[in-house]
């Protein structure tokens, strides 16, 4: 027996939506036979609620499905818990599509006029390779560092902080801000086998550029004016430790030249310094800008940007892992609380639900600033309710409920009785009060002198919809 | 932007040019001035916006940095800049476990630390002369 046979000797789940009954039967007889549990629908809305039910390693993916499209779903099943591969079959086979099926991590794109035996081939091959990814993972357990989350995205981030802390090469850390990018750095240091060494943070953005250089580098007395002492440098102190570039996208192009020679060679002169001196830092580098763009107008050098980019790992941003706003939250209250020896607080479920629905342009930091101020305000109490919250999340949360009654509404499958005028009519008050308020940012005055309102009518309009003012 | 630097009570005389050429270059204003463990544990505890601030920290002797050492959990996830007692091992070693964004040493002129907390807070400044020599 084979490495690869044994490997898929145990019953693995395989799900295929095809809207072709007789395609997912031949296919699910077929897998059957080779030991594997199969199932199929005929819908996309139903694969997708078979993935989230059952256990699917692997999923036979249709492009052209009476409710979707297979191609725009793979990401959608590649963030489920159990994260199946995916094969995509199709019976218009195209370039493009191929192409985008690749490019979303899809396992393989097989034509349905081909042999089946290509089907048996694929999943063979994506089933060796989960039990490898899952043995892999299974080795090598991460420590998390304070970061919180258990949604596919953080896991997909964790894989890769787990992959990065194993090698030395640098590793560029992308992402929105406020997404933790110094958080996952420190987790690479602190699962690597540097970790008893320094983790020594360089603020790219707060050094003006006429301190880049010394500071990286150090320098010898008497090197420039006013360097009465000799300083080592941050690269130096970072001598078999790691080197955290945050914000490298600022870094000089006058120092760039010189920074990718000490990264290639861990050899650099300090300013002055009549001789080299070595040191041996593993890098993590983080940006919030788009470096290829920078590359591409001349203020990022090509060369340290593919230096930089052995391994990248981009951050998602808390809009798209809104399923673990409740676990940051309950995880920064009962930190707040421990800090503080205080009495810990319990939050409602309309706190959450609001907080799962605001988009967070400013991401966790702005999760955990909200939950700070919304505690200050809460004073003695012991519960945290959604009237707590300030305005622009309310009005974000009702908007987006209206906007969804709405959408049921104009849709004559999900349509019921239409409202009364007058429930229709206070609806339409609170959209707009909602917008209101998030337009002036809670200003009152600014309120009225948008609205055309009196002072006294926008109160009374407030207090009506049990708006909280911050 | 706030400032908020802590000198603490007993180290008045290193504090004090420290101090004094803060206030120069930033303004009363813009500066929180805290001298006691106690205040700035208050300060830490109270809400806000932790990319509104930034803490310019004092340890005047690696006892005092030691201390602070004690507040780590709650300097946590803030701007932090140093200014160490001196450049040994042992200091340096310690004060990287603060994740500093910079930080210089006492009894130096300080127009770095100023430079930094210029850029740090968006204030205008001066164009300085470059530092390599240029």
């Amino acid at each position: 027996m084979t490495a690869i046979q044994s490997d898929i000797s145990h019953i693995s789940r395989v799900l295929i939506i095809d809207d072709d009954e007789q395609v997912c039967d031949i296919l699910a007889t077929a897998f059957s036979r080779m030991g594997h549990s199969a199932s199929y629908a005929v819908t996309l809305h139903r694969g997708l609620e078979k993935i989230m039910s059952d256990t699917i390693d692997v999923v036979f993916l249709d492009v052209n499905l009476p409710d979707g499209n297979g191609l725009a779903a793979i990401k959608t099943i590649q963030q489920m818990p159990a994260a199946p591969e995916v094969i995509i079959i199709t019976g218009n086979e195209d370039i493009d599509g191929a192409e985008l099926a690749m490019r979303s991590n899809a396992w393989d794109y097989i034509s349905k006029s081909g042999s089946y035996k290509e089907c048996n081939f694929a999943l063979d091959r994506a089933l060796a390779y989960r039990r490898q990814k899952r043995s892999q993972k299974s080795a090598f357990p991460v420590k998390r560092e304070g970061i919180v989350g258990k949604s596919r995205p953080v896991l997909d981030c964790l894989d890769k902080v787990a992959k990065a802390a194993k090698h030395h090469m640098p590793v560029l850390i992308t992402g929105e801000t406020g997404t933790g990018k110094e958080l996952f750095s420190r987790a690479i240091h602190a699962n690597s086998s540097r970790s008893r060494a320094a983790f020594v943070v360089v603020d790219c953005a707060a050094l003006p550029d006429h301190l880049v250089e010394s500071t990286l580098f150090g320098h010898a007395k008497g090197a420039f004016t006013g360097a009465d002492t000799s300083q080592t440098g941050l690269m130096k102190m970072a001598d078999k430790g790691t080197l955290f570039l945050d914000e490298v996208g600022e870094l000089p192009l006058s120092v760039q030249k010189n920074f990718l020679r000490a990264i290639q060679e861990k050899q650099f002169r300090p300013i002055g310094a009549a001789h080299e001196i070595t040191s041996d830092f593993r890098l993590i580098c983080a940006t919030h800008r788009n470096l290829p763009d920078m590359v591409k107008d001349n203020s990022f050098r090509e060369d340290l940007y593919f230096r930089l980019f052995s391994l990248h790992i981009h951050l998602p941003p808390l809009q798209s892992r809104k399923s673990d706003v409740a676990a940051l939250v309950h995880a920064h209250l009962s930190r707040k609380y421990d800090r503080s020896n205080g009495k810990g607080v319990t939050v409602s479920e309309d706190f959450l639900e609001e907080l799962q629905t605001y988009d967070w342009p400013g991401n966790v930091r702005e999760l955990i600033n909200t939950l700070d101020l919304v505690c200050s305000d809460a004073g003695t109490g012991d519960t945290l309710f959604a009237h707590h919250l300030p305005a622009h999340i309310r009005a974000f949360h009702i908007r987006s409920k209206f906007r969804t009654s709405s959408s049921a509404a104009a849709d004559p499958a999900a349509a019921g009785t239409p409202l009364q005028f007058k429930e229709y009519m206070e609806k339409m008050k609170l959209a707009y009060l909602q917008d209101l308020l998030s337009a002036a940012r809670g200003d009152i005055p600014e309120c009225c002198r948008r609205s055309g309102l009196s002072r006294s009518q926008m109160y009374r309009l407030i207090q009506q919809h049990n708006f909280k003012i911050s | 932007m706030t400032l908020i630097l802590f000198v603490h009570q007993d180290a008045s005389l290193e504090g004090e040019a420290l101090q004094k050429q803060m206030i120069e270059s930033f303004g009363e204003k813009t500066i929180q001035m805290v001298h006691t463990f106690n205040a700035l544990k208050h300060i830490l505890k109270q809400p806000g916006g932790c990319d509104q601030e930034v803490y310019v920290l004092l340890a005047e002797s690696p006892r005092r940095l030691q201390e602070l050492f004690c507040l780590i959990d709650l300097l946590d996830g803030r701007r932090i800049v140093l200014i160490l007692p001196d450049d040994a091992k042992t200091t340096v070693s310690k004060a990287h476990l603060f994740y500093p964004r910079f930080f210089t040493y006492i009894n130096t002129a300080y127009d770095d630390l100023c430079a930094v907390l210029y850029k740090m807070t968006n204030t205008k400044t001066p164009i300085k002369e470059g530092k390599n020599g240029k």
